[in-house]
């Protein structure tokens, strides 16, 4: 049998099927890891957790004041903060906006509610609300505590679809004794269209710069 | 069979798609350990910068909270030797670099254990600190781990503490302590402010030689300003005495505003959650709470009100701010050793309070001028103990400072020292880590070795007046007066495992029942009753003798730094005699020894008043001890 090997034209058209192929695969795997990507952050409960306690931190560390004990109604849900060494599932705090010494403050309220999503496969599972309200001054200057939370007015509200199960060990704040500092426990739980249950808890601990 | 490339086809197919999978995969893996990997390293650099920033602060305290390494600008650097160059005196391990930025480094190679994080990596920080504008601080920070930085700023504002008539870096009770009690000007405290006059006399059945005023307890509060940090608290003192009656009243929306009782139990309201305070439950209430009530004068920790840091103990310390400070020209430092000269003599008595013979400088400030020796710019700083005598005029401005006791004898800075009739007083303070007594004119340095029971006080102390309208008796000191005590500082009160002298109770009158309110250290029997020898106030003022028959007036600010250190409860490290004496510890007081002023009210004499002096913050002496309140904490990037 004689052997002749490719001809030139055979591996033109070899080439050009191989590039089309990979451009293909290529494109595919993108699209398919961008839509993975897109799904996941619609629906990652972990990363909701993690995306609110990014924030939390942030916004904590930044306060002068935490509205300890305060229980009234916000946004038109029952709101209880714990008081100096206890827990709770809501928090309110005051974070200073400029460094004047009568600055504005922006209130921001924490709380879980059920999800606003329905889920037959989720059912009672929570929600966290994180909204800021517009910034206001306090009178006299520098006292927020004198500023009424339920007075409060506007601002912007972000929810995080965290999959939080009932109960208060599954969501909460832990006030410290000295009221410098929280503790924050979030879990998620979540049972997927297929495949098994997700679960993780996250725990941090925040403590307030504009202190002594 | 013929060949015609089926199987190489099929491999140069099959192995890029291979290649390619692989390739994802490991980019994907890679991706997200870079992504943890650059988190940690954030997070690590984020708190190296906070560790930058906590150490900023901590040296900005022991320099005043008046020192920078920029001018406002924040850019233009304040050469070395400049007096306002920010000191790392308790920060050795900082070096300036040429920009001005103070510097901290970790490189590998450095011993491990110097490692903040341990990561391997160099790390370190550097801050600059600067006042935009004044009264306004800023301290930024840079912290590092290997490449990653993390940026961040403290803001904060500072204030003279004689801009408060009484300031407490603690628990205050300096409004417990005097049956008839006026405060004029603004007062703060960082923990709680008791609010329940009361008289500490509590013997008059035993000792008839002691006179007790007879008219309800009262304090009147003209101030546009009255917080603290923790509560304000009417029902009790700081050491669960209830409240025995009597009537506080707090002037409302400014010191000219008119006076609103805050209710007690002479009001009806008795208790915690009866008597307005913060544990009343309209205490934060918007239309009837503490805020509507007094116009906004009165605020307390549940409202917002923040601490404010005082200067670290570090600054009256030898080798600190106010040490270094007189090195200055113009300034005179004191010491021990010190030869006595026309204006300084060593002399040496015995506090009865802190039982133990105590040697000081003793300054005659008249003698001092007259040798032309006065301090010219103002500070004396002295790590011996002084005692300022002849100091009723002051030739200037003049900031006493010393990490040991300072007493004052007899008049200082009067407002009108010679009969003239014009104000001669000055701006001055008396600035110590440790106690600050008031002594008469009579006081006696050899008689002070000789106990006095509290059941047969010493003989009434005198002033005599110094010209012809000169009111006897009255012992004027117009000055700030800057200790560093803690709130309980006799032994008998500090309730402590570790305290074998602590009375649990206090002596209850057995004549009449009464509860005295004061702890008897010692006792004797007279007539088969139990009475004290030796008697105990939990805060007891800085006086050593009988003063009923004395007033004491004083204008200016009282401050508690409240960072004294105090001695072991046998007082053995505070006793100069003992092989481990500590001459920076402050001694325990093992017993009140003083019989508080008199006033009679029925003349419109009051039993203690406290003016605020605005002359100091307007022309006020030098070196000032500052407080820091921090406004805004952020991450810049």
């Amino acid at each position: 049998m004689k052997r002749r090997g490719l001809s030139l034209a055979e591996l033109m058209v070899a080439s050009f099927c191989f590039l089309l192929i990979m451009f293909s695969t290529v494109a595919l795997m993108d699209f398919v890891r961008r839509s993975g990507a897109r799904a996941r952050a619609q629906i990652e409960p972990r990363q909701q957790c993690r995306s609110f306690l990014g924030l939390l931190a942030n916004d904590l560390r930044s306060a002068s004041y935490v509205y300890e004990g305060f229980n009234g109604t916000l946004l038109g849900n029952p709101v209880t903060v714990p008081t100096a060494g206890n827990r709770g599932q809501a928090l309110v705090f005051a974070v200073p906006q400029d460094e004047t010494p009568d600055p504005n403050y922006v209130l921001t309220v924490i709380f879980v509610r059920n999800r606003t999503k329905p889920d037959s496969k989720n059912p009672n599972t929570r929600e966290i609300v994180y909204h800021r309200f517009d910034p206001v001054k306090s009178s006299p200057p520098a006292t927020p505590g004198a500023l009424d939370p339920a007075a409060m007015t506007g601002g912007s509200t972000r929810l995080f679809d965290a999959y939080v199960p009932p109960g208060a060990t599954n969501f909460g704040f832990d006030m410290a004794a000295n009221s410098q500092g929280v503790g924050v426990d979030v879990r998620f739980q979540m049972q997927p269209e297929r495949g098994q249950l997700q679960s993780e808890s996250f725990h941090s601990y925040l403590t307030l710069r504009n202190n002594v | 069979m013929k060949k015609r490339g089926f199987l190489l086809a099929m491999a140069l197919l099959v192995l890029p798609i291979a290649a390619l999978m692989i390739f994802s995969v490991s980019r994907l893996v890679l991706t997200e350990s870079g992504m943890s990997m650059q988190a940690q390293r954030k997070m690590r650099a984020f708190y190296v910068a906070q560790a930058g920033l906590a150490a900023a602060y901590h040296g900005f305290g022991a320099n005043n909270y008046n020192a920078v390494t920029h001018e406002p600008d924040g850019s233009t650097n304040v050469p070395a030797g400049d007096p306002k160059l920010y000191n790392p005196y308790n920060l050795p391990f900082l070096t300036r670099a040429a920009d001005g930025w103070y510097t901290w480094a970790w490189n590998p190679g450095d011993p491990v254990a110097n490692s903040f994080t341990g990561s391997g990596q160099a790390e370190g920080y550097r801050f600059q600190v600067y006042f935009p504008d004044p009264g306004h601080w800023r301290i930024v920070c840079e912290g590092r781990v290997g490449a990653m930085v993390s940026r961040q700023e403290q803001w904060g504002e500072l204030r003279s503490a004689y801009e408060y008539v009484d300031f407490d870096n603690g628990d205050t009770s300096d409004f417990n302590m005097a049956e008839n009690h006026l405060v004029e000007g603004p007062v703060h405290a960082n923990g709680n402010m008791y609010l329940r006059p009361w008289s500490t006399l509590g013997f008059k059945i035993l000792t008839t030689t002691i006179v007790e005023p007879v008219t309800p307890a009262q304090l009147n509060m003209k101030s546009s300003s009255i917080t603290a940090a923790g509560k304000i608290i009417r029902y009790e003192d700081a050491w669960g005495r209830q409240d025995p009656g009597g009537t506080v009243s707090i002037s409302r929306g400014s010191a000219a505003g008119p006076l609103v009782i805050m209710e007690g139990r002479d009001q009806g309201a008795v208790g915690a959650g009866n008597a307005y305070d913060s544990d009343h439950p309209l205490w934060k209430d918007t239309s009837s709470g503490a805020i509507p009530k007094w116009g906004g004068t009165v605020s307390d920790g549940q409202l917002g009100v923040k601490k404010r840091a005082v200067p670290l103990r570090d600054s009256l310390l030898p080798g600190g701010y106010y040490d270094q400070k007189s090195a200055l020209p113009g300034n005179l430092k004191i010491t021990p050793g010190d030869a006595d000269t026309a204006w300084m003599h060593t002399k040496t008595f015995y506090n009865q309070a802190e039982d133990r013979q105590v040697t000081v400088k003793e300054i005659d400030i008249a003698a001092m001028n007259a040798a032309g020796v006065f301090p010219s710019n103002g500070l004396i700083y002295s790590t011996a103990p002084l005692r300022i005598v002849n100091g009723a005029k002051l030739p200037g401005p003049i900031t006493i400072s010393s990490d040991q006791t300072i007493y004052t004898k007899s008049d200082f800075n009067m407002v009108d020292p010679d009969g003239s009739g014009v104000d001669q007083k000055l701006s001055a303070a008396l600035v110590t880590s440790d106690r600050v007594y008031n002594l008469t004119d009579s006081f006696n340095d050899a008689d002070s070795f000789t106990f006095h029971p509290a059941t047969s006080p010493p003989a009434k102390a005198v002033d005599p007046p110094r010209y012809a309208t000169d009111k006897p008796n009255v012992v004027e000191i117009n000055a700030a007066v800057v200790d560093g005590q803690p709130t309980t500082n006799v032994r008998a009160w500090a309730n402590d495992a570790a305290n074998p002298y602590f009375v649990p109770s206090t002596y209850v009158n057995p004549l009449n029942g009464e509860d005295t309110g004061a702890k008897a250290v010692a006792t004797t029997s007279i007539l088969g009753l139990t009475v004290p020898v030796k008697i105990a106030y939990p805060n007891s003022m800085g006086y050593l003798e009988n003063l009923q028959q004395c007033q004491v007036v004083q204008h200016g600010s009282v401050v508690h730094l409240r960072t004294g250190k105090m001695a072991r409860y046998d007082n053995a490290d505070a006793d100069p005699t003992n092989a481990s004496y500590d001459p920076l510890v402050s001694p325990w007081l093992t017993k009140s020894y003083y019989i508080p002023p008199y006033a009679d009210p029925s003349l419109g004499l009051i039993t203690r008043q406290q003016i605020h002096d605005p002359r100091l913050v307007t022309q006020p002496p030098p070196f000032v001890p500052f407080t820091s309140r921090k406004l805004l904490w952020r991450v810049l990037n």
